[in-house]
């Protein structure tokens, strides 16, 4: 490792190309802006609070990744925006106004795919352009076109069962843009596939974010993840849940999977994983209580 | 009341499965998936939309389902009908026969009971699969449960066989 890499700070220094991009994303308007939220969870007896104070802008057209330890609230967080649950305090304003239940001008695509089985996958892609009382072969003709950009017009009569978890979330992806949402809020959406379709669709939705004019809030618990796809993250840390830091990812555009390697994406990484993963007296505390239930001689350590 | 011909028999089988009905169904539509409710809710579905458009169609096969298995409890209800009230129909014949002393006749209608509740059960299987195609492949823990459930409709026919 280099001696830049081990300066803590370094993760702080952007190539020329970099700092002056989030010049450029910083005269955008403001898309989604959040204003002290807080959220706890009980009753009045026994209020748990899930995090709080949280306060953050995201502009047109950024792609925010959330990371941070269980229980630090960044599903929460998505669901609040998405509308789905209720804040116990403070604001989401979207476009200046205020969220007040779920709607099409925020997408979302779940970890667990949630496409209507009773559906092809035309049909799937279809149903937020019908709900907003688009005529059915306009809505035919857009989601044909949606399903071509993920790849999978060829799938259009398949039913969701028929498919593989990574051809589902493709289709997820295109039924949520299909309804030109303001922002795309993602919930571990590659949480249940395996590593290689994970990289493999991480690379489909730059593609996809690069093509289309969404905003993308993208909750994960994978640090690499977050590093190759964020131009920002939003880290929060646990009990109570709050924001730790809202850092801008370094690592220049376009992101390829050479960048692994990089100066940048390593400064990126260790200072994601000194929030995620604090040193701790991890070693001696963790070890089982086990006996020795081996007799076959070979100490394998 | 009813007189002695279909009437009661029908009456005896409306009210033994109709308010079981009721509850399995509405047991059957709490059991729809929240996630899907909510994403249909992202895609701006509401109100009667999100009632017609999703509600009704995720759980129209578990209540087919729920139909397939009140179907041997409406058989119950036929035999017990029969035994009580009426001068026609299988059951009358079994206990007819029985007084004669015609045991061939009487395991014949036996048989017979249990051959038809089979057959229109893996008729019902069939047309099930047909009307939703995307149960057929049935993935996940809730396919798993409702094909138990769906089996336990034949034990319930085969016990009326038993009956008299």
């Amino acid at each position: 490792m280099s001696a830049r890499t081990s300066d803590p700070e370094a993760y702080l220094r952007q190539p020329a190309g970099v700092s002056e991009r989030f010049e450029r994303i910083r005269q955008r308007p403001v898309i989604l802006s959040v204003r002290h939220l807080s959220k706890d969870f009980g009753s009045d007896g026994h209020r748990r609070p899930v995090f709080e104070g949280l306060t953050l802008d995201i502009h047109r057209r950024e792609f925010i990744c959330a990371i941070g330890p269980s229980g630090c609230g960044k599903s929460t967080l998505a669901r609040i925006v998405a509308g789905l649950d209720e804040a116990s305090g403070g604001e989401v304003l979207l476009d200046g106004a205020l969220v007040t239940g779920p709607g099409p001008d925020r997408g979302m695509v779940f970890q667990g795919y949630t496409l209507f089985p009773w559906l092809t996958v035309k049909a799937n892609v279809m149903f937020g352009l019908e709900m907003g009382g688009q005529a059915p072969a306009i809505a035919e003709q857009e989601a044909r076109q949606w399903l071509d950009m993920v790849g999978l017009g060829k799938f259009e009569n398949a039913y969701p069962h028929e498919l593989s978890g990574g051809m589902k979330q493709r289709v997820a992806i295109a039924r949520a843009l299909a309804n030109g949402p303001r922002i795309l809020i993602m919930d571990e959406p590659f949480g249940a596939l395996d590593a290689q379709t994970r990289a493999q669709m991480q690379g489909y939705l730059l593609q996809i974010w690069r093509k289309v004019d969404v905003t993308i809030l993208f909750i994960t618990h994978d640090l690499d993840e977050a590093a190759y796809l964020s131009d920002r993250i939003l880290v929060m840390g646990a009990n109570p849940g709050r924001l730790v830091e809202f850092i801008e990812n370094p690592v220049p555009r376009p992101r390829s999977a050479e960048q692994f390697q990089s100066p940048e994406f390593l400064a990126l990484k260790r200072r994601l994983e000194e929030h995620i993963h604090p040193p701790m007296e991890v070693e001696e505390a963790d070890l089982l209580p086990m006996v020795k239930l081996t007799h076959a001689d070979d100490e394998v350590e | 009341m009813l007189g002695i011909d279909d009437a009661p028999k029908v009456a005896i089988i409306f009210v033994g499965t109709f308010f079981q009905q009721v509850l399995v169904i509405s047991n059957t539509v709490r059991k729809v998936d929240p996630a899907l409710i909510e994403a249909s809710q992202t895609l701006g579905a509401r109100g009667w939309k999100l009632v017609r458009r999703v509600i009704i169609p995720a759980s129209v096969s578990d209540i087919y389902t729920d139909m397939r298995i009140l179907l041997g409890w409406a058989w119950t209800y036929l035999i017990v009908a029969e035994v009580v009230g009426t001068m026609s129909g299988i059951t009358y014949f079994i206990n007819q026969q029985a007084r004669y002393r015609n045991f061939d006749n009487v395991y014949a209608a036996i048989a017979m009971i249990g051959i038809i509740g089979f057959s229109s059960d893996l008729f019902l299987a069939w047309l099930g699969s047909v009307l939703f195609p995307w149960k057929r492949k049935s993935h996940g823990t809730s396919g798993i449960a409702r094909h138990s459930l769906s089996t336990s409709a034949s034990p319930s026919l085969e016990a009326t066989t038993q009956t008299p």
